[in-house]
């Protein structure tokens, strides 16, 4: 290990919090789920929908080791609800759910934006996912981002779904003028780059 | 359809703290209106703006708003001793105005 190393495995934090925050159905829970999975936990962190709001809570995964020649990082993962600013129980009812299902789902779902929300201030850094199939300027996007920033919370920006043919990276980079990391969480493409990223946050 | 703007002066919103910008704005979306905001809303006031409409959305009449903030625009300094002044605006409307598309130009 070269001196340098040494310095920097010796200043980098050995735990981290980490929350996963974005739009509905920009993919947090696949990715949160690829993370346990690729951290040893056996079973999924949430279920996963084409309806949007499929997760209504905030579920933390705790100890999951990232590693690299520096030392290894003892990571706690948070999956958050997606931030909306409107909630339409209507949007349920086309995917086939009754309307009562579908009021009792969009209760759950306000209960959970306020949930993501609320979670911003345990969080350490945050991966602000974007779904790059989707043209990315949800004002939602620069909610967040406006508000990690405003807290000095060290975000990284994951465009997912780069496994759909339409997903543009680039426009993701240039909207948000910062770099980013191209995933796919339902493929694991790009895991690495992303694990990198997190350790060099936990070294800032 | 009736369309109906309410444009709020800085110097109105200077005199607000955040929950009030927040109050103002639900009882406004609740009526209907469209709400533009000179100089803007914070990352925060947003925070707060979200959280307050979703513990208030009923499910029946109010169900939240869309937002536009566009890029803000730089004016030109006018003299020697004057500066530039970036404009900045936040467009809030009920949820379903689907369309609504804003620049400053």
């Amino acid at each position: 290990m070269s001196i340098l190393s040494r310095i920097f495995a010796r200043s980098r934090k050995s735990k981290l919090t980490i929350g996963i925050l974005g739009a509905p159905n920009a993919g947090k829970t696949t990715l949160a789920n690829r993370i346990s999975s690729e951290c040893g936990n056996g079973t999924p962190l949430g279920e996963v929908s084409p309806i949007p709001h499929e997760t209504r809570d905030v579920v933390a995964l705790e100890h999951c080791t990232v590693s690299d020649q520096s030392g290894s990082l003892d990571l706690t993962v948070v999956d958050t609800p997606g931030i909306a600013t409107s909630v339409d129980y209507r949007e349920f009812q086309s995917y086939g759910l009754t309307r009562q299902e579908s009021i009792e789902r969009a209760k759950e779902a306000t209960r959970g934006v306020i949930k993501a929300i609320q979670s911003l201030d345990r969080l350490d850094a945050a991966i602000v996912v974007v779904d790059a199939a989707r043209a990315p300027f949800d004002q939602i996007n620069w909610t967040v981002l406006g508000n990690l920033e405003a807290r000095n919370i060290p975000l990284i920006v994951a465009a997912n779904k780069t496994d759909l043919p339409e997903a543009d990276t680039t426009l993701v980079a240039e909207t948000f003028q910062s770099e980013i990391i191209p995933i796919s969480a339902k493929e694991g493409s790009g895991m690495n780059e992303l694990y990198g990223s997190i350790l060099s946050i936990a070294s800032m | 359809m009736e369309l109906r703007i309410d444009f709020v002066t800085e110097i109105t919103t200077r005199k607000m703290n955040s929950e009030q910008k927040c109050d103002f704005i639900i009882s406004k979306l609740r009526s209907d209106r469209v709400v533009v905001f000179e100089g803007g809303l914070s990352p925060n006031e947003e925070a707060i703006l979200i959280e307050e409409t979703m513990s208030q959305i009923d499910h029946e009449n109010f169900l939240g708003y869309k937002i536009i903030t566009p890029a803000p625009l730089r004016t030109p300094s006018s003299g020697l001793f004057s500066r530039h002044k970036d404009i900045k605006m936040t467009v809030i409307a009920p949820h379903d105005y689907d369309n609504l598309s804003v620049a400053l130009v």
